[in-house]
């Protein structure tokens, strides 16, 4: 390629929203970590060689424009993938010293403790209190747990005292913000240790959707989170790390204060700053 | 370009407002015409379902309303139309075939729906490959074969094999309710994998995404949430079951008895019907009685289809 253009590069990119600004420096532990992960839908090569670090209790939003593979990469690090015909994931994907990549791996296991959230709520068509108390009942919790369980799974996501009256109607009525954040508790009803979410707001409102973005600001503390985002803004504000994906590889990755004002990597700021095909 | 320029220029003589005023009396029309097709449609539909319902009733009721016989011997068990004013007769009571077409339908019911539910679940969940491919359009094609291959089939496999086997005539309840079974087995199965099909793959991805396990997803989600489905699939065979005459009659014996054994000779409601219909003079008391009988007939199906509703009506929580 040509780089005759002289922009005077790295350019101060100038923000036109709020941008997090980085943690105070601290030891980040390596929670999850991609390595030369590739995935193809037959014939399609959808990842192509992706290494990427999720560090512990940080949100790491992945941006890019559609068809990039986000979903698909996303969907590779609970083995979502595997219920998808013709779909082959090839590469390592490291949690605590063990490659999750693998045949013999217990992909039931791996998913407790690797939640998801998707882009539309899916609650089940059961009682709220049974949309959450569904996994920890597969893994033989007890009436008494259960109940505790449904009570902080709610709290955690702010939608206790919106729904403590009805627990046992169907979690149908709710609206859509009220049913994405149902989603989310049933996730972490789990206690698992990575959520994993999918563009969780772009079927919501406003509103609903910034009572979303709080809410991961909140589990954070107790999450490592990595979440899709079709809207670099919803990135800015609520990532610490952000990776940005172009046609299945990944272009950049970094703190998302220096990622959003000081891009490394030219296309990397063609796309932030609008300036994209 | 120069169309549509031209179109333009012809609706932009008028000003928006009197555009809008115009009355819309051709719309109205086409919409007048809409309105009158499908109104026709649907009296014809209730005019002719009121019509037959209205027939069968007053000739199911005529026996007891002319004083031919009264309901109490009707309902009774002794069945002998033929038998001489000497012996006491003629004999008008159905309940036998009604407990007869009853007991073949339940048995039915009982061994398909469980077959016909897994099966279902097997097609959609476990082997969707050549379930599609391969077990759909074979089923698809039974569901197509008529009730009289089904009858010939069982008259001459399964009652032999039955009279070998578990002794008697062969002819009976059980040979009933074998070929009635593999004949409404299709219907539970295919309503059955629409049914389970119609639930959203993001149910399942919530599942999966939860830790669950492909068969707890099935069995706790998926057919739960397709219940309603199945169950059409299986109120649609028994009543298909319940008004079946030819395969039932080929294979039932056609004896006046109670359905006592599986392998005695009994009756159904339409196994009567079929038989004696052709063979009484309109107007007599036993051709009338088989009015009645047609009459417990519809009203025995339309109490299955009030039931089925009942159980699967959407439960608030
Ligand atoms: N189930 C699938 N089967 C085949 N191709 C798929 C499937 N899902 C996604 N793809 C392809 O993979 C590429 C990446 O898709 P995706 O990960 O959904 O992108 P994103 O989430 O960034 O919009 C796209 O080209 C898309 O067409
Ligand atoms: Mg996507």
């Amino acid at each position: 390629m040509p780089q005759t253009i002289t922009v005077p590069f790295p350019v101060q990119v100038k923000p036109k929203f709020k941008i997090s600004q980085p943690q105070e420096k601290k030891q980040l532990r390596v929670q999850l970590e991609t390595v030369d992960l590739h995935v193809y839908y037959g014939e399609t090569h959808a990842v192509k060689g992706v290494d990427l670090p999720l560090y512990q209790n940080t949100v790491t939003a992945f941006i890019g424009p559609s068809g990039c593979g986000k979903s698909t990469f996303l969907r590779c690090l609970n083995r979502m993938n595997d219920t998808i015909p013709g779909a082959r994931v090839e590469g390592r994907i490291m949690v605590e010293g063990i490659d999750i990549n693998q045949p013999v791996i217990n992909t039931s296991h791996l998913r407790r403790h690797i939640g998801m959230v998707f882009q539309r709520p899916n609650p089940f068509s059961k009682s709220i209190y049974e949309n959450i108390a569904f996994a920890p009942r597969l893994y033989g919790a007890s009436k008494k747990d259960l109940d505790r369980i449904v009570e902080e799974s709610l709290k955690k996501v702010a939608l206790w005292d919106e729904v403590k009256d009805r627990l046992h109607k169907t979690a149908l009525a709710l609206s859509g913000g009220q049913q994405q954040r149902l989603c989310i508790a049933r996730a972490i009803a789990m206690n698992p240790r990575i959520i994993l979410l999918d563009e969780p707001t772009s079927a919501l409102d406003p509103i609903s959707t910034g009572k979303v973005e709080e809410l991961v600001q909140e589990l954070k503390k107790d999450f490592t989170i990595a979440i899709v985002s079709h809207n670099m803004q919803q990135a800015a504000r609520i990532s610490d790390y952000t990776a940005y994906f172009y046609m299945g590889n990944l272009v950049e990755f970094g703190e998302t204060a220096q990622l959003f004002t000081n891009p490394k990597k030219k296309e990397t700021e063609d796309y932030l700053t609008g300036r994209f095909g | 370009m120069e169309q549509a320029a031209k179109a333009q220029g012809s609706s932009c003589k008028e000003s928006l407002s009197e555009q809008l005023m115009k009355p819309m009396r051709k719309m109205l029309i086409i919409e007048k015409q809409g309105k009158i097709i499908t109104l026709v449609c649907a009296w014809v539909l209730i005019v002719t379902l009121f019509s037959l319902l209205y027939f069968i009733t007053s000739k199911g009721i005529s026996p007891f309303v002319n004083n031919q016989i009264t309901l109490a011997e009707f309902f009774s068990f002794e069945w002998g139309p033929t038998a001489s004013a000497e012996q006491g007769g003629p004999f008008y009571g159905a309940m036998a075939f009604i407990l007869g077409s009853l007991a073949v339908t339940l048995g039915a019911t009982v061994v398909s729906a469980p077959l016909g539910i897994g099966a279902a679940i097997f097609m959609t969940e476990i082997a969707p490959d050549w379930g599609k491919k391969i077990l759909q359009p074979v089923i698809e094609m039974l569901v197509g074969i008529p009730s009289v291959v089904y009858g010939f089939i069982g008259l001459t496999v399964i009652v032999p094999v039955i009279r070998e086997t578990a002794g008697g005539l062969g002819f009976g309840l059980l040979a009933g309710i074998i070929v009635l079974s593999i004949m409404i087995l299709p219907t539970i199965i295919s309503v059955g994998v629409d049914a389970i099909q119609a639930i959203p793959r993001q149910i399942r991805e919530g599942s999966y995404a939860l830790g669950a396990t492909r068969w707890q997803t099935v069995s706790r989600l998926v057919v739960r949430a397709a219940i309603p489905g199945l169950m059409t699939g299986v109120v649609l065979g028994m009543a298909r079951a319940f008004g079946e005459a030819l395969a039932v009659q080929m294979v039932i014996g056609n004896s006046p008895n109670l359905p006592a054994s599986f392998i005695e000779p009994i009756s159904t409601l339409t196994s009567v019907i079929t038989l004696n219909m052709g063979n009484t003079v309109q107007g007599t008391t036993y051709n009338n009685v088989l009015w009645s009988m047609a009459l417990i007939l519809l009203l025995i199906t339309m109490l299955f289809i009030f039931l089925i509703r009942f159980i699967t009506r959407r439960r608030e929580y």
